[in-house]
């Protein structure tokens, strides 16, 4: 009897104290609603243009402080819709936040009369003109807002893809051969020949190789790296390339070294254990065991390890005076510049094996369903054609038979670069950004060793693309503010000028 | 590589997991039997049934496969809440307790990985508190144990309560020998590094500490022995198989040992001064309970 009344006293009690607090709590919001708004509001691109469905900026903010969804404003894009989230502190409203596609206007010179119309009517000042001429719209400054598209009197404004969405376009060989060019062939005519054979770099990366050879000869690099050992332990191409065609590859690394320079001090890196014997080069060249651990072919860890210099995350290693061709690459310069040959086709591990195959051969084709190997591919999709950086194909399906995290931390110790990809996969499931994953080198270490069987590294590649689509967005959003209110002091400055000068007609007309 | 860690790779995924961990479970489970006679068996099948029948309507309830036991942590948690209940219990309280574990600390959180409880001591920790009477060991077999003895000693000293029929040679009688078969189960799991040894060795750091600092020779006030309390009740299937769950269980080194030394002392506090014989279930639900909070503290902080 006493223990039950004792009870619902406590109950009583602590009901009374939780009412308390929550009329507390209550009047603390309304105080801060306005200051809140304006918060907001100051997020917001103050673009006005009403694509949220209130007739501006600061009524948007209102509403969504009463509880409107907060993913409303179009040109601000997620990356505002984010800073409102964690203005408001609303939790689980990543459902809220949809893949915008990102969009930007584009005037359609032919039909354009040269009205300059759209240019008032763009809240950003991204058009960029003169009335009776031509006027064309700044794409990375254009928020998307589509303001000016009403405001067009013949309808040539059309809504297209923004450029950052678009994926560059392959480098398409020619379909002739090139002339060989002997010894003699100066750096700049080697370089040359390395941009008409189409060769990009082919351990994955696919960026120009002509032009990273030209910034390491502006940053003055003096060591230069052969990359034979491999990111993904199933992919042996290289390795093939390098037992097979080792004199071609040292030759090729040659050519990249008399481009740099006599100082250069050159190096190809081979797997831990490998036995070749190397030929005799007219450079200086050491031939070095990577004796690291996996991912051992990774370029930061191998300049790190050969070069002893760090790498700074988001750097690239010639920003340190180290170039890094892999020795897939420097077998396609050999081609193209002693024999001529366009890269067209490379060697690539299918399911163990080690094929020639042509640029453009469907993946589906080959009977694989995964580019790159267990640890570090992905899924490819029902299109996907080998290309130049496509070095394995595999059948391997991590993630098919995944179990929940358990969170038994088994990945935290495998990362190489000290990342937790157990709050790395929390951040992906729940939608939420995380920036380290900006470090991530995608080895596949922590795929490796999860029990649970998840697909991490593909989670972590889609954590980057999210992590980036947001930043961009955010920076947009920054730099249209910046214009809004650049271009309404300019209409100020341009009534107040207007003001000056009639007044100064009417004193005139005073006068007489 | 010592040859023995060979001998016993370590498991590649986490069906794989828990079944290593229900192997570690078995010798505790024969000791069980053999101490307890065959009632403890048929807890076990009870609460093994009513794991997969439930498990299964949960999973058809989430429109997933019903398939009993894909999900290999559920007869873990089935087979800890069987071992938890003394042999004198009806059978249905441990249905009832697997029902609180699998349905409310498990599933209602989202379902493996997500639950903020473990399980099997939400389900025992529930069904103690509700039906305090059925759990305890008082019967004709093996009458009051060596903690209940300690807790309601009145004014005897522990060499006058270690002559009684509840004392073993080092514990309590009976429940030293299901002990001794725990600490063998977890070191066959240290061994294949599915358990880290950090946990249990704070645990049992945690009960032997304060047991050290309190022990006075054995007068009437004293708590009893470290080994008293390492080979008594729950200790060493807490300690390996319980506050080791990963998912309930913080991540950082550092608040693993703040983890498992609270654990511990909590279960030593319990023990000597609280109203229930035993601890381990309400131990590790706080020291779950502070999880995330010692979590929090290494979480990443969006921009």
């Amino acid at each position: 009897m006493t223990a039950a009344l004792g009870l619902g006293a406590v109950a009583v009690v602590v009901g009374l104290l939780l009412m308390a607090a929550r009329w507390a709590l209550a009047a603390r919001k309304e105080a801060t609603a306005t200051v809140l708004v304006d918060a907001i509001d100051a997020v917001l691109p103050q673009s006005q243009c009403a694509q949220c469905g209130y007739p501006g900026c600061r009524p948007y903010a209102e509403a969504v402080t009463a509880g409107e969804k907060l993913d409303r404003c179009m040109p601000g894009g997620p990356g505002t819709a984010e800073k409102i989230k964690q203005l408001l502190g609303r939790e689980a409203e990543s459902a809220d936040l949809p893949e915008v596609s990102e969009q930007v206007a584009h005037i359609v010179e032919a039909d354009c009369v040269g009205c300059a119309l759209c240019m008032e009517a763009c809240p950003v000042d991204a058009i960029a003109g003169a009335p009776s001429y031509l006027h064309a719209v700044i794409a990375n400054q254009c928020t998307g807002c589509e303001l000016c598209v009403p405001a067009c009197p013949v309808d040539c404004i059309a809504m297209i893809e923004s450029a950052a969405e678009r994926t560059p376009t392959a480098i398409v060989a020619g379909a002739s051969d090139l002339l060989p060019l002997d010894e003699r062939a100066s750096a700049e005519a080697v370089l040359e020949r390395i941009e008409a054979a189409g060769i990009v770099g082919m351990g994955g990366g696919g960026y120009p190789t002509a032009q990273k050879i030209r910034e390491a000869m502006a940053g003055n690099a003096d060591v230069l790296i052969g990359n034979g050992v491999a990111c993904e332990p199933g992919a042996s191409s290289d390795l093939v390339l390098l037992r097979d065609h080792l004199d071609a590859v040292v030759a090729g690394l040659g050519m990249v070294a008399g481009c740099l320079g006599d100082d250069v001090q050159t190096m190809l890196a081979v797997p831990r254990g490998s036995d070749f014997a190397v030929p005799s080069s007219d450079f200086a060249l050491r031939v070095v065991e990577a004796d690291i651990d996996h991912p051992s072919g990774e370029e930061r860890r191998l300049v790190a390890h050969l070069a002893e210099r760090r790498v700074p995350a988001g750097a690239y290693p010639t920003d340190v005076g180290v170039l890094v061709l892999n020795v897939a690459t420097l077998f396609a310069i050999f081609e193209a510049v002693r024999l001529g040959k366009r890269l067209r086709r490379r060697l690539v591990t299918v399911a163990g094996a080690n094929r020639w195959i042509e640029f453009g051969t469907p993946v589906a084709e080959l009977d694989q369903t995964r580019i790159g190997g267990r640890l570090t591919g992905w899924p490819a999709a029902s299109d996907a054609v080998v290309d130049a950086t496509t070095f394995c194909l595999s059948n391997n399906a991590a993630g098919s038979s995944a179990m929940p995290c358990i969170q038994c931390g088994w990945c935290e110790p495998a990362c190489p670069e000290g990342l937790s990809p157990q709050a790395l996969h929390s951040a992906f499931e729940t939608g939420a950004l995380d920036e380290t994953v900006g470090e991530c080198i995608e080895c596949g270490a922590c795929t490796a060793v999860c029990p649970s069987s998840l697909d991490l590294v593909n989670e972590f590649r889609a954590l980057k693309e999210r992590t980036q689509r947001q930043q961009r967005s955010q920076s947009l959003a920054q730099e249209s503010r910046r214009r809004v209110n650049a271009k309404s002091e300019r209409l100020a400055r341009q009534a107040r000028l207007r003001d000056e000068q009639r007044d100064a007609r009417l004193n005139v007309a005073h006068r007489w | 590589m010592p040859v023995l860690a060979t001998a016993f790779r370590r498991p590649t995924t986490t069906p794989a997991v828990m079944d290593r961990v229900l192997i570690a479970l078995a010798p505790a489970t024969l000791a069980s039997v053999w101490a307890f006679g065959p009632m403890v068996l048929a807890h076990c099948a009870v609460a093994l049934a009513a794991g997969a029948a439930l498990d299964s309507a949960c999973q058809w309830f989430r429109k997933r496969a019903p398939m009993p036991f894909v999900d290999r942590s559920v007869p873990v948690t089935c087979l800890l809440i069987a071992l938890a209940l003394p042999p004198t219990a009806p059978l249905w309280i441990g249905a009832l307790a697997v029902g609180i574990a699998i349905v409310l600390a498990k599933e209602l959180y989202g379902g493996l990985g997500r639950n903020v409880f473990n399980p099997a001591m939400a389900g025992y920790a529930a069904v103690l508190v509700a039906y305090p009477q059925a759990l305890t060991y008082m019967d004709a077999i093996s009458g009051a144990t060596a903690l209940d003895a300690l807790t309601f000693r009145g004014a005897k000293t522990i060499e006058e309560v270690r002559s009684g029929a509840a004392f073993g040679v080092i514990g309590s009688a009976r429940f030293e020998l299901v002990n001794a078969a725990a600490l063998l189960g977890g070191l066959y799991l240290l061994l294949i590094r599915v358990v880290h040894w950090r946990i249990p060795v704070a645990v049992l750091l945690g009960i032997a500490l304060p047991a050290v600092v309190f022990y006075d020779g054995g007068s009437s006030a004293s708590l009893g022995s470290p080994s008293f309390h390492w080979f008594a009740g729950a200790t060493m299937l807490g300690a390996f198989f319980i506050a080791t769950d990963p998912v309930t269980a913080p991540r950082a080194a550092l608040d693993q040992w703040l983890f498992g030394l609270g654990i511990g002392a909590v279960v030593f506090a319990i023990r000597s001064v609280g109203s229930h014989p035993d601890g381990v279930a309400f131990a590790v639900l706080l020291g779950n309970l502070a999880t995330p909070l010692l979590d929090h503290r290494h979480a990443h902080r969006p921009a």
